[in-house]
């Protein structure tokens, strides 16, 4: 694939480097000369010195002929504007823009833009998973994924600690099969009552795995 | 003849107070429209007249929801005014295409950028292409 890439700076750097180690194509603009020297020593690949966001400089990249462009400035007006030039003006297939705001990741798709990445959001959702799969220690898919088996550490804090299982409402399609508590194995039953500390072993549905972690990963209200 | 009829529900918009957002303000202001004029930086309203009747507002205006508190999304107006081309054609198109407010002015330095948002029933304005069209229109007088 041709794929220009427009903007940014030890993002470009990089992404140079990945994508032409996957045999791709890149034509880099930059506004810094500087920078473009050194990418073009780096890389040995085209660099145009200039505004991505000016058409006569996509037209000096050649941007009629890529496959993709990647708008990585960090301001997120210009790269609208990049990607909407290389789409209307030069056809080019697929754009993907950069978005510092996560308000503009739908704003951008109603304009035109094909993808968007948001990296703030990016880090929330690994933050997010990141504190999830602190509960969750291991995930064991079985019977070719179809089912899952989760195993849950109860946290301090979790909704379900004090609760005898028979009065926790649990989500559809998991079922609390185990608990260890220390070096305790009980099997457990509507009286059993869950403690912070507890390792749970849950057998879910794939669909309900997500769903299930969160539950007994979910604080108090 | 008014530039700007005004009815209950119309209100304008100006994005940018630099000196040609703060003119257009004034002047819309003047006409009794309902102007709300937004700029980033709060000491760029010094520049409203002190007969300015609006509103102002300081804030950016490429920000989706900083465009809903100020009303855009019953405006029947909208003029971009900043210096950047890039945060002009953001701001326009989101006011056509996800607000559809029905004028759009856009002002651009690079008409070149204009490409970006074909068809979309946005008027820009060029100062340089402006100045072209007067210079033309003085020294034909002249040659008469």
């Amino acid at each position: 694939m041709k794929i220009m890439l427009v903007g940014g700076h030890y993002k470009t750097h990089f992404l140079t480097k990945l994508l032409l180690g996957r045999k791709h194509e890149v034509v880099i603009i930059n506004e810094d000369l500087d920078w473009c020297r050194f990418l073009t020593n780096a890389h040995s690949v085209l660099c145009v010195c200039g505004d991505g966001t000016k058409p006569f400089i996509l037209e000096d990249a050649n941007a009629a002929d890529m496959d993709a462009v990647v708008a990585l400035t960090n301001k997120d007006a210009e790269n609208l504007v990049i990607c909407e030039l290389a789409k209307k003006l030069f056809h080019v297939q697929s754009t993907l823009a950069i978005v510092n705001d996560p308000k503009n990741l739908t704003v951008f798709v109603r304009l035109g833009v094909d993808k968007c990445i948001s990296a703030t959001e990016m880090l929330a959702e690994v933050i997010e998973s990141e504190t999830l799969f602190n509960e969750v220690r291991n995930y064991l898919p079985l019977e070719n994924g179809r089912l899952v088996c989760l195993d849950i550490e109860l946290r301090p804090h979790a909704a379900v600690n004090g609760q005898a299982l028979r009065d926790i409402t649990l989500p559809r399609d998991c079922i609390v099969s185990c608990v260890l508590r220390g070096d305790e194995l009980i099997i457990p039953n509507g009286d059993t009552v869950l403690q912070s500390g507890d390792k749970l072993i849950v057998m879910a549905a794939d669909v309900a795995a997500d769903r299930a972690a969160e539950f007994f990963a979910g604080t108090a209200r | 003849m008014p530039i700007f009829h005004k009815e209950k529900k119309d209100r304008a918009i100006i994005i940018g107070c630099g000196r040609l957002g703060s003119a257009l303000a004034n002047l819309l202001s003047d006409e009794n429209a309902h102007v709300t004029v937004m700029d980033r930086d709060e000491s760029a309203f010094r520049k409203l007249s002190p007969s300015y009747g609006g509103l102002i507002l300081e804030g950016d205006g490429s920000d989706f929801d900083t465009l809903v508190e100020a009303g855009a999304h019953e405006a029947t107006l909208l003029a971009a005014t900043t210096e950047d081309d890039d945060v002009n054609i953001m701001v326009g198109q989101i006011a056509r295409e996800i607000l559809h407010i029905e004028t759009v002015i856009v002002r651009l330095n690079d008409t070149a950028k204009e490409a970006a948002f074909a068809g979309s029933g946005i008027i820009t304005f060029s100062p340089a292409q402006l100045c072209v069209n007067e210079f033309r229109r003085v020294l034909g007088e002249k040659e008469r």
